[in-house]
């Protein structure tokens, strides 16, 4: 129970937390919420890694192929996570039928406008991404019904590239920044919106979630979109080596940013902000730490900045570690602010909620579902991208 | 490459086809995309209930929604007796919503004036606590009993046959071999008396050596759990014109003492309540404002609007348990006190404050009220008045009076013809006569030995040191002179309430009169920010009609209650034979409580004891003594209920099985508290006059043959007239001008109270409007006067249709203050001397209790202290209980909402206390008793003082839906939600030397909850397993 952080105001030792495990309390957001948040978080941070990267104009490498199928999968996987956990969709969209003046203070009305538009991007860039040519001719050879369906799904891209107009991609690239930036960025403002919740109503959560998002995006540019491209192509393509770099640094940032929020609250923190640190410090204090501290942040950045960072297994670790944790961080954030009792009797404990626990496991057949759909669409090719 | 895209493809179609499929009710939910499942109702809202008002969006004018009823009742999922404004859907006829009714003063600070017209009162409805907002489960509880059950084997076999009304009647009227078709081997040749056989033996006496236990038909018992205001009346009502006197609630398991004690102190008045948005300094003891308390939401919320006042209020919980509602912020601090020892930390208090003399000399000396009036003083007490002290004298512990003191003809009755010192010449004089007396003399006069009752306090306080009285309350010695002078500081704006807390021991009766000393210290009564009697409620017995008028009874219902409550042993024959025969009289069978009232937890034990005498026909109402109260639900002691022999006739009147009504031979249907009526006052707190009115905001009940919805009163309506009691049927109601008015249906009486609540003298401003067509037809009220306007005359109706939209009557709340000074004010004489405490005997050790305060060890009722019972080295834990602000009552287990939020109740023990025993919060402990152990889990927590162990009451059920039970043949399932928790009072201490008798406050008469020694055993992980 001892806290790292002591300060003057952080009174030393923290006071002992009682675990309300007889409270079940009716929580505004599941698990659910997190795997929204993460998803999104991800996509969010690939889709702006992918925008820098083409933006430099390095089209042929693998991550320029392969990440953007990922970015769709995980923008469905997290819009089916967020309509299990509102429950009533049909309540998503009312202010758009109904009134804006209905959502004067709703942050969904952002999200639900924002997020389509995002999957609808990605999806046309995936495909866009791929090579022409190679589009073409695979799909010409099919027959008129299914050339039909396949031009549909490809929005045509086997007709035209972006590419080929320099103005039109700076245009589309800077939206997909924008994009990249406001899927991190929306999940944490949209728990800043919830009143009451001191842990959620800080700015720190938005920088963590998206260096996070960056930090995890990185290293799937090393670890995963690599694997992406062999499932396709058959061929271990390497990316560009600068995502080690990015990853560290976004890693390195949200540790600081973590760890300086808890100081930040102790130092400054009201009483309800203080019963935050207390939690994130006590009772959840062990998982925060080997989930999110160790496994998340000191294992990749550790694999990563070692010499043997290079090779293709410590990225491998890397990319597994800071997605579990950042994952954990994600879901320590929306129930442990969720659980801590405003009252400052203690904390709520969390309860197994079966129906969360299945929409998650669905909603990875979907994201992988999908993700395997669009690499299975993926031209063959016997260019050899990122060989260059 | 193609059976790389094969698989691809393969895992792709998996993938999205399984992931569909896992998402199918989502996605079907979002094909009509307004709905998930099912429509909502409204495309905003969703399934939210529309506003019972609307407002019209050009002129902002408001009008009634027509899809709702809106009624205003009183509540009863706590004794805070709030208004209530309930939402009917007209559809369904179903109970949607629960809210604050804002004429009620108890759910606004300022609540609305009755001559408001309800559509006024949209835009400001009032609060209710969360149990009111979930009383809708205890009325749609699915476990709800609709129609008469009897039991179907033995008694407490759990197997139930539903049968006919009229069956019901027949059978506990006429009585005889009524078990026959039960298969119960133990009554099924049983003989029982029914009302009949009782009701004719009413002439009869019970005992011919002892007429003052009355007629036989005492015999027939009325035990009140939950039954407050003018649904007690009935129940007397026809307790009375049956012949028996045997009828009372549950007040002795609740917080007798602390009414005995301010009875004493204040004569006459069983509640005293601060002023707390005036008060400066409050010492709460044993509660805590925003907990159990009268009114809690109304506590907690003028505790909450005073502390927020610059200079407002400051308070002290004194308490072993720190609960979630009591200490906000830097104004209010914990004083966590040893259980049962509040009278030390109190006494100790007065001796501080006697010996700096902080108290209010210009006050105490008043000897009366006219000389108090003449100095500006709105009270007065006995400080000055003389008590006979020489032991040999036969006024010995009386007051001394004119009379006696050889001062010639008394110049006042009563109370004022009292002798003091006169201050002025140093003589004794009537106190009637005299504007200042002496507060500390000790002497003679007219050769009698006296002292004033000032210095007898003085004296009794000084018994003890000041580290004495804090070694044994546990506060140390800085901290008390803190409380006291902090106390003395603010005038007579500092107040000294208790709760349950200081009483609920074997010397519950002198920690709470010692606790209530404090104020007359301070001189605080009708004072602004000081302590209130209130203003009390409205007469509904007597008026238009008269109700509880029954003239042909005959006064046959006479003599002793079967708990030997308000008589002195030493009058009984019992005593009188023992002294003549040479014995010596003490100790008898059972205790006898010549200072109580309603000794509900002495009626079982002493039915089955049968002293003084038995049982023929017990009638439990919303009563579940095996659960409430402590001990009682022991496996000896309930057996001893099944057993048909001690009690032949059990019928409870109630809305579950619950945990004792399982025991009963018959279940009558009763209504839940939003089905029923009553007439109930509030309370002091809000220092107005006021009285809500409960009445039916829905029947639930199954129907009689001739329409009448089953409740507790119907039932006693037909009895009644089937054996021909006087005061039923057409000749039931006297008016005012002496006519008769029928009583077929319960509505016949209740409206009749409701005609005289409406024409009862007011104070100003509290006159009764008449109810409006519009406010009419917003509580749907046509069909129901239809329904029995034969029950009133017509002039009556739109005055008695008035009360019943308003859910009552009440004064304005301007009216509570009267130039700067409390309006409603107590005037008669404060006591620091209670004469007839001092001059009543222990009935089991024959020793006289105190006059004087003072502090007294618990101890068993014949005088062992219970430290020597139970070694603390052996016991070293103290069990408490406390009533939570989410569960207070054990009805409450219905309520779903709740235990949603509060599933299981948990040991709490104190941090440093679980340190020693290697407990972490959650894990399971035995919690042994001398009597027993139960197992639950541990809640560590700081905020209750070491060596004490709290579990909130409410929790553990073993009735009232918590296991299964047959009707009918079919098998009703238990919830488990309803078993969850802990329950310690059926382990708690029994007095060792009177059989199945908790320990006991002689006194003051409380049942003891909170002095049971305990250990905590921890259970291995192994055993958890198993568990």
């Amino acid at each position: 129970m001892s806290n790292p952080l002591t300060t003057p105001q952080f009174v030393p030792p923290l006071r002992p937390m009682t675990e309300l495990y007889n409270v079940a309390h009716e929580r505004p957001f599941s698990i659910l919420f997190a795997n929204y948040s993460w998803a999104l978080g991800i996509a969010g941070g690939l889709a702006l890694l992918w925008a820098i990267n083409a933006w430099r104009g390095n089209h042929e490498r693998v991550e320029h192929r392969f990440t953007l199928p990922l970015v769709a999968a995980l923008i469905i996987g997290g819009f089916v996570n967020v309509l299990a956990e509102v429950q009533q969709p049909g309540r998503l969209i009312y202010g758009y039928y109904l009134g804006w003046y209905n959502w004067d203070t709703a942050i969904i009305k952002y999200g639900i406008l924002l997020l389509p538009v995002f999957l609808a991007l990605s999806w046309w860039l995936a495909f866009q991404s791929m090579p022409r040519e190679r589009l073409g001719m695979e799909i010409s050879r099919l027959s008129a019904p299914w050339r039909q369906l396949a031009d549909i799904f490809s929005l045509w891209s086997r007709f035209y590239s972006l590419f080929d107009h320099r103005l039109l991609t700076r245009v589309v690239l800077a939206v997909m920044v924008f994009l990249g930036l406001f899927g991190p960025l929306y999940s944490a403002v949209f728990l800043m919106n919830e009143h009451g919740v001191p842990v959620w109503n800080s700015p720190a959560e938005a920088m963590l979630f998206l260096a996070s998002g960056i930090g995890v995006a990185a290293a799937m540019m090393m670890g995963l979109v690599p694997l992406l491209g062999w499932m396709a192509s058959g061929e271990w393509l390497t990316p560009r080596p600068y995502h080690r770099w990015t990853a560290v640094i976004a890693l390195a940032l949200c540790g600081t940013v973590w760890y300086g929020w808890m100081w930040w609250i102790g130092r400054f923190g009201t009483i309800e902000d203080l019963r935050a640190a207390n939690l994130f410090m006590g009772p959840y204090g062990e998982q925060i730490f080997w989930n999110w501290t160790v496994a998340g942040l000191i294992v990749p950045i550790v694999a990563l900045i070692t010499p043997l960072g290079k090779s293709v297994l410590m990225q491998t670790v890397a990319c597994v570690g800071a997605i579990w944790g950042s994952y954990a961080a994600r879901i320590g954030i929306v129930l442990g602010g969720e659980a801590i009792n405003r009252s400052g009797a203690g904390y709520l404990a969390f309860h197994t909620d079966i129906v969360a626990f299945w929409y998650t496991a669905v909603s990875l057949l979907l994201v992988g579902g999908f993700l395997f759909a669009l690499l299975a669409a993926t031209p063959r090719t016997s260019a050899t991208p990122g060989k260059a | 490459m193609l059976e790389r895209r094969g698989i691809l493809a393969l895992a792709a179609a998996a993938g999205v086809g399984a992931g569909t499929a896992g998402f199918a009710k989502r996605l079907v939910d979002m094909i009509p995309f307004t709905s998930r499942g099912r429509k909502a109702l409204h495309p905003i809202y969703g399934n939210a209930d529309t506003p019972e008002w609307l407002r019209d969006a050009k002129t902002g004018a408001l009008r009634p929604n027509p899809q709702w009823t809106l009624r205003h009742t009183v509540d009863l999922q706590c004794h805070s007796e709030c208004g209530l404004r309930v939402k009917i859907d007209r559809a369904t006829g179903r109970v949607q919503r629960i809210i604050g009714n804002p004429y009620h003063p108890n759910t606004l600070i300022d609540y609305t004036p009755i001559s408001t017209p309800m559509i006024e009162t949209a835009r400001l409805p009032g609060t209710v606590c969360a149990r009111g907002n979930a009383g809708i489960q205890s009325a749609y509880d699915p476990y709800r009993v609709l129609v008469p059950l009897k039991r179907k084997g033995a008694r407490g076999s759990g197997q139930w046959q539903p049968i006919s009304w009229e069956r019901l009647i027949t059978e506990v009227t006429e009585g005889g071999k009524i078990f026959a078709d039960t298969g119960d081997a133990a009554s099924r040749d049983m003989e029982v008396l029914g009302f009949r056989g009782l009701y004719a033996k009413r002439q009869d006496l019970m005992d011919q050596k002892a007429p003052e236990l009355g007629h036989r038909s005492n015999g027939l018992v009325f035990q009140g759990g939950r039954i407050v205001g003018s649904r007690m009346l009935f129940a007397q009502r026809f307790m009375h014109s049956f012949g028996s006197v045997n009828v009372f609630d549950h007040v002795n398991e609740c917080e007798l003492s602390h009414h005995v004690a301010t009875r004493h102190v204040y004569p006459g008045v069983n509640m005293t309540q601060p002023d707390v948005r005036e008060a400066k300094f409050i010492l709460y003891w044993g509660t805590q404002p925003g907990d159990a308390n009268f009114p809690m939401q109304t506590q907690g919320k003028y505790a909450a609007a005073a502390r927020a006042k610059a200079d407002g209020l400051k308070y002290a919980v004194i308490d072993p348990l720190l609960s979630r509602g009591g200490v906000v912020g830097d104004r209010a601090n914990w004083v966590p006190i040893a259980p049962g020892t509040d009278g030390a930390l109190a006494m100790a208090m007065i001796r501080w404050i006697v010996e700096q003399k902080r108290y209010d000399t210009g006050y105490l000396v008043c000897p009366t009220m006219t000389a108090a009036a003449a100095a500006g003083e709105l009270s007065c007490t006995d400080a000055t008045h003389l008590v006979v002290v020489d032991p040999k004298h036969p006024a010995a512990r009386k007051l001394l009076t004119a009379e006696l003191a050889g001062l010639g003809k008394p110049v006042a009755k009563g109370e004022d013809d009292r002798v003091v010192i006169d201050a002025a010449t140093g003589k004794p004089a009537q106190a009637g006569s005299t504007a200042r007396g002496t507060l500390e003399f000790s002497g003679e006069v007219n050769g009698i030995g006296v002292k004033t009752a000032f210095l007898l306090l003085r004296e009794a306080a000084e018994e003890h040191s000041l580290a004495e009285y804090a070694a044994i309350c546990g506060v140390p010695e800085a901290r008390i002179v803190e409380l006291a002078r902090e106390f003395t500081s603010h005038g007579k704006r500092a107040v000294s309430t208790l709760y349950r807390g200081p009483v609920k021991h074997p010397n519950g009766y002198y920690n709470g009169t010692a606790v209530l000393m404090l104020n007359l210290l301070v001189g605080n009564l009708n004072e602004t920010g000081g302590m209130a009697t209130g203003g009390g409620g409205y007469d509904v017995k007597k008026g238009a009609y008269d109700v509880m008028g029954v003239p042909e009874a005959g006064g046959a219902a006479y003599g002793v209650i079967i708990n030997r409550e308000g008589v002195r042993y030493e009058e009984t024959s019992e005593y009188r034979a023992k002294v003549a025969a040479g014995k010596n009289p003490y100790p008898p069978k059972r205790p006898w409580f010549p200072l109580s009232f309603a000794m509900y937890t002495e009626t079982l034990p002493s039915a089955v004891a049968r002293y003084p005498y038995g049982v023929d026909i017990l009638i439990w109402h919303k009563a579940t003594p095996l659960y409430s109260v402590p001990t009682q639900g022991n496996p000896a002691f309930v057996e001893a209920i099944k057993d048909p022999k001690n009690i032949p006739l059990i019928l409870a009147s109630d809305i579950v099985v619950g945990d004792t009504s399982m025991y009963a031979d018959y279940i009558i249907p009763d209504a839940s508290f939003l089905e029923s009526w009553t007439h109930i006052d509030t309370y002091p707190t809000t220092l107005t006059k006021g009285t809500g009115l409960r009445w039916p905001m829905v029947r639930l009940t199954a129907k009689t043959p001739d329409g009448r919805h089953m409740a507790m009163e119907e039932f006693l309506i037909d009895v009644a007239k089937r054996i021909g009691m006087p005061g039923y049927g057409a000749k039931g109601i006297p008016d005012a001008g002496g006519k008769y008015w029928p009583l077929n249906r319960r509505e016949d009486w209740y409206l009749k109270a409701t005609a005289n609540l409406a024409v009862a003298k007011g104070v100003g401003g509290d006159e009764v409007p008449e109810a409006s067509e519009q406010e009419i037809a917003i509580a749907d009220l046509v069909p129901f006067q239809k329904e029995f306007g034969a029950a009133l005359k017509p002039a009556e109706w739109p005055k008695v249709l008035g009360v019943m939209v308003r859910g009552g009557r009440f004064e304005p709340a301007s009216g509570g203050r009267k130039g700067g000074k409390l309006a409603h004010r107590f005037t008669k004489t404060l006591h620091f001397y209670a004469e007839e405490t001092a001059t009543t005997r222990n009935s089991m050790t024959g020793a006289l209790f105190h006059g004087t305060t003072r502090w007294v060890p618990p101890t068993t009722a014949l005088g062992k202290p219970l430290e020597a019972l139970d070694d603390p080295k052996a016991w070293p834990f103290t069990i408490i209980t406390l009533k939570g602000a989410l569960q207070s009552h054990s009805r409450l287990v219905s309520n779903y909402v709740l235990r949603e939020i509060m599933p299981e109740n948990g040991v709490r023990m104190a941090a440093s206390d679980a340190a020693k025993l290697g407990v972490r919060n959650g894990d399971w402990v035995d919690i042994v008793t001398p009597e027993g152990r139960r197992r639950g889990r541990a809640v560590v927590v700081e905020g209750v003082r070491p060596g004490v162990i709290a579990f909130n009451v409410g929790y553990g059920h073993w009735g009232y839906g918590a296991s299964n039970y047959g009707v009918g043949g079919k098998r009703i399932a238990g919830d488990k939600v309803r078993r969850a928790g802990i329950h310690l009072n059926p382990v708690m201490r029994r007095d060792p030397d009177v059989w199945q008798m908790s320990l006991m406050d002689l006194v003051g008469g409380s049942v003891v909850f909170f002095n049971t020694r305990a250990r905590i055993e921890k259970v291995a992980a192994k055993e958890v397993a198993h568990a």
